[in-house]
Parts: structure tokens; C-alpha cells; sequence
């Protein structure tokens, strides 16, 4: 992983008239081409953390936010939302909002012409923005019409046309079933193998911080608990339980197996638990 | 989730430039306008629109839906404007207080198409334009990129509210609430659990809609760039010319004769 991409430090965070801080203290580090998974039960701060880190909380979002947040060596506090556009993209969880057009050509190429690009580079953006989400032979359709899952894709290709250095998701999979979960997932692997970009999830779901993260945080009250690897993380099971976390479940169950007496590591993976257990491969 | 009133046809009007069909439908208003104090004059102009609805591959069964839910207010024009000019003319029928003269019927008429032409010509306009063509028109006649793109979200978002207003109807009607027992009072009283969870969908449905349009870069240039513009043609000039002439001549017979 190369230089740091988004430095926070002592980010505190509120909503005015209410005097209670959201996020307090939170001190953060993201290396480019990194992946971190921000995890902890609804209200603990995940969203309010993205929106700091996108430039939206306070220039968009009314709000009273006081610490030091660098992304992509930009001064976000400074430089409001619209010193970070192009710089950093963001995706949300319901795709119903999201697809704003009649196409999903439209849809891609919507961003790049907001930004006043010429004509040959947004076509040039939504080729590759097809290309790297696996999109071709869905330009000409009505995004209106496509499952739950295509459209978060849409929204993500969506945004990936500003050719953004970090990319934010907030539960990008909150509203999906498991098909279209599995999609953006794959998605969000192909992307990530690329190395180009940094992505910071919030996401309640433990497969995201089990297959993609290189990094997970554990939010709980507003401020950051736990922070490592995802391996380093979830082999505090108790832990992360008590914070309102699910555990991965070989986790969980090497975990009862030891409450038992057996002596085993706690695997996150199940490639690891199958070793463990002195499996083969299938 | 913008997708307002536009519907995908391969009609003669979808193949229009926006330009032609904006020229065209604010050449309706122009001879409503100046055909409003006699409907007869007025009824080429209701005929034209009405072909344009069929044209646009609408059907003419939309424009028999919106003259039939525009009825009410063709009965208000009448009785207000037709006894307005009770003194002028010939009495055609007398409902006690109310006198109906040709001059005034002729009036009422001409004052329900200045209102029902123009509404069903934008119908024809924003039906047959994508919202993205509508907002590309409007900066090609110098509208600024925000308030463009402003205007074509306030327009789609109408067709949005109504299907949210009638998810939440069907949500409340399927908890027990009865909107068509009781009297007047009551049935007006039934509304308050409609209206306060559709205002709180609707802000919450626009808040979103405005986080993402803000990271899609919504405002960002001054001038938004269009990888798909219109291009006018000769179809769109022969359209224009024949319009201009139309209504021109419909126009001047409103106003001169």
C-alpha cells in the first residue's frame, strides 16, 4: 500500500441544535489502494464519518465538525464539497435514488458532464466504466427496470466516471438480497484488484470486512474501538459481540469450540477453518 | 428516478428536435391567447393539438382523459365568464338568474382552450422529450446548467409524488382507514395520516436525491457538456415552417378579425 490517502485526526463531529458530538475523537488513516470496512450497530457514526470524509458534512450537511481530515492531500474542512469533486465519489444505500435517467449510458455519463468535460472524454469514462463493472449490453436500458442489485452497480459505475481517487460507500447493500450482495461484491473485488482506488464501506454486513477489507474499524458511540486487520479484529469475538458486531461465523464457531476446550485458532476465512480442521481442498 | 412524464415511442414527435417542439408548443399559447374571446377560433388550435397527442404516439385517448378531468373547470369558465358577458349578444338560455348568450358561450369556450391547449402541447413536449433533452433545450436558450437541471427535476419529480402519495394511500387503506365513509369533515380529518407520512417521505426521498446529485458533480461546471445533442434538421424546419404558418394565420384571425 503506498501514501496515506485520507489522514483524520481528532475529527469530532455534530448536529446542531444538538449538543451531543456523533463522532468524538476519531483518528484515522487510510493508505492508497486500501480497503477499509468501518463496521458498528446503526447509529454509532459510520455515515456521518463518510459524509466528513466526501466534503458533504459541513458544506452540504448542516453540522459543526472540528478535528483535521486530509483526503488525497486536500484540507476537506477548507475546501468544502466542491474541492473534492472528482477526487472523491460516494455511493449510497438506496438504489432506488440513485438512478436518476432513462439509461443507463445516460447514467454513467451524467457526472463527467456535470464536471464540463469534453464530449470525447466522457464517452472515453463510460466505456471504461462499462468495461471495469462488467456493464456492457446494459447502455440502452431503462435503468428503472433493472434489479436491485444492477442499479447499485449503475450507481457505482455512476460515479467511478469522475474517475474518482477514493471511493465511499455507505451500506452499499443494506437494501439488497443476497444476489444483488454478491454482485456488488464481486464489483467491488474486480475493483479493488485493479489497485487504483481507495475504498472506505460502511456496512453492517461481515462478509464485506471478510472478503475485501484489508483493514476493518469497529465503531461503537461515536468513536473508533477497534481497528486491524480483519483477522486481528475478528478473533476478538467477545469483543466485537459485546460492541454489537456479528462475528464471521467459523469465527463463531471456533470460538465456542475453544469455549469448549478444544484448542483452535479463530479462522475469519473459511479457507482458513477448512485448514484448520485439517481439510483439504475440495 | 427522474423519469417524469417522458415516454418512449418512435413517433414523428419523438424524432423532433426539443427546439422545433418548444417553438411549436409556445405557438399553441400564442394562438390561444390570441383566439381566448371566441372559441370557435380557438378550435383549430384544440384540433392541432389533439392530432399532436395522437402523433405523438400518446393516443388521443390521454387527451379525452385530460379534457374529461378538465371538465369541472370547463363548467366553472362557462357559468363565470358566460355571465360575465350576459348582456352582450343573443340569449341562448336563461336558468333563472342566468343568462347564456352566444357572445358569452363563445368566450367561455375560448377561455377553457387557453388554458386546456396549452397544458395538452407541453403534455405532447414533455412526453415526447427525455428530461436530459429537456434540460440540454433549456441551456441552449441560454438557461443557466443549475437552474436547468432545477427546473427538469422539479418537473419529473411530479409524476414521483403522485406514486409515492398513492403508496402511502394503499399503506393506510390496507391499516383500516375508510377515506370514503363519513361526512365531509371527517373525510378531510382522514387525510392528516396521509399527508404527514407522504411529507415525511417526500423530504426524505428529496434530501437523498439531493446528496446524490451532489456527488454526481450537479452545478459543478458552468456549462454542463451533452454527449447526445439534438440535431436539427430538415424535418424540424419544414415542422416549424407549417406550424408558424398555422397558428400565425389563426392567430391573426383571433386578433384582426
Amino acid at each position: 500500500m503506498g501514501a496515506p490517502a485520507v489522514v483524520v485526526e481528532r475529527l469530532r463531529a455534530k448536529y446542531p441544535p444538538s449538543r451531543d458530538w456523533v463522532l468524538k475523537d476519531i483518528n484515522l488513516e487510510v493508505r492508497r489502494g486500501e480497503m477499509l470496512v468501518v463496521m458498528g450497530p446503526s447509529g454509532c457514526g459510520k455515515s456521518t464519518l463518510l459524509n466528513v470524509i466526501a466534503g458533504l458534512m459541513p458544506s452540504v450537511i448542516p453540522g459543526v465538525v472540528e478535528g483535521r481530515v486530509i483526503v488525497d492531500g486536500v484540507d476537506v474542512l477548507a475546501a468544502g464539497h466542491r474541492g473534492l469533486v472528482g477526487r472523491v465519489a460516494m455511493v449510497y444505500q438506496n438504489p432506488e435514488v440513485q438512478v436518476i435517467t432513462r439509461s443507463v449510458y445516460e447514467e454513467l455519463a451524467m457526472a463527467p458532464e456535470n464536471l464540463g468535460l469534453p464530449k470525447d472524454e466522457v464517452v472515453e469514462r463510460v466505456e471504461w466504466a462499462l468495461d471495469v463493472l462488467g456493464l456492457r449490453g446494459y447502455e440502452h436500458k431503462d435503468p428503472q427496470a433493472l434489479s436491485g442489485g444492477e442499479k447499485q452497480l449503475i450507481a457505482i459505475a455512476s460515479v467511478l466516471t469522475m474517475r474518482p481517487k477514493i471511493l465511499l460507500l455507505d451500506e452499499p447493500t443494506s437494501m439488497l438480497d443476497h444476489r444483488g450482495t454478491r454482485m456488488v461484491l464481486s464489483a467491488i473485488n474486480a475493483l479493488k484488484k485493479r489497485g487504483e482506488l481507495t475504498v472506505i464501506v460502511a456496512e453492517h454486513r461481515v462478509e464485506w470486512a471478510v472478503e475485501v477489507a484489508d483493514k476493518v474499524a469497529i465503531m461503537s458511540g461515536g468513536r473508533l474501538v477497534l481497528e486491524g486487520t480483519p483477522d486481528e479484529v475478528f478473533s476478538r469475538v467477545d469483543e466485537i459481540r459485546e460492541l454489537g458486531v456479528r462475528p464471521p461465523g467459523v469465527a463463531e464457531v471456533a470460538y465456542e469450540l475453544i469455549r469448549r476446550g478444544a484448542k483452535v485458532p479463530v479462522p475469519v476465512h473459511l479457507k482458513d477453518a477448512v485448514k484448520a480442521l485439517g481439510g483439504g481442498a475440495p | 428516478m427522474l423519469a417524469g412524464i417522458y415516454v418512449e415511442r418512435d413517433s414523428f414527435f419523438h424524432k423532433l428536435d426539443p427546439r422545433a417542439k418548444l417553438a411549436w408548443a409556445l405557438m399553441v399559447l400564442a394562438a390561444s391567447m390570441a383566439t381566448q374571446f371566441n372559441g370557435l377560433k380557438s378550435l383549430p388550435v384544440f384540433a392541432s393539438v389533439v392530432i399532436a397527442l395522437a402523433v405523438s404516439g400518446m393516443g388521443a385517448g390521454l387527451a379525452a382523459l385530460i379534457i374529461f378531468n378538465a371538465s369541472v373547470f370547463l363548467l366553472v369558465t362557462t357559468l363565470v365568464w358566460a355571465s360575465m358577458y350576459a348582456l352582450e349578444g343573443t340569449p341562448v338560455l336563461k336558468l333563472g338568474w342566468l343568462v347564456l348568450t352566444d357572445v358569452g358561450l363563445l368566450v367561455a369556450l375560448g377561455k377553457f382552450f387557453l388554458i386546456i391547449n396549452p397544458v395538452l402541447a407541453f403534455v405532447v413536449f414533455f412526453a415526447s422529450t427525455k428530461p436530459y433533452h429537456v434540460s440540454w433545450t433549456l441551456e441552449r436558450l441560454g438557461v443557466p446548467s443549475k437552474l436547468a437541471t432545477a427546473f427538469v427535476i422539479a418537473i419529473c419529480l411530479l409524476p414521483s409524488m403522485v406514486r409515492t402519495a398513492r403508496d402511502v394511500i394503499d399503506v393506510q387503506r390496507a391499516r383500516g382507514l375508510a377515506l370514503d365513509k363519513g361526512s365531509i369533515i371527517e373525510r378531510l380529518s382522514k387525510y392528516a395520516p396521509i399527508l404527514i407520512p407522504l411529507m415525511a417521505r417526500l423530504i426524505g426521498d428529496v434530501w437523498d436525491l439531493g446528496m446524490v446529485l451532489a456527488s454526481r458533480g450537479v452545478g459543478y461546471a458552468k456549462r454542463r457538456t451533452y454527449v447526445f445533442e439534438p440535431a436539427w434538421g430538415l424535418r424540424d424546419t419544414a415542422f416549424s415552417a407549417l406550424t408558424l404558418a398555422f397558428y400565425g394565420v389563426i392567430a391573426a384571425w383571433g386578433l384582426l378579425l
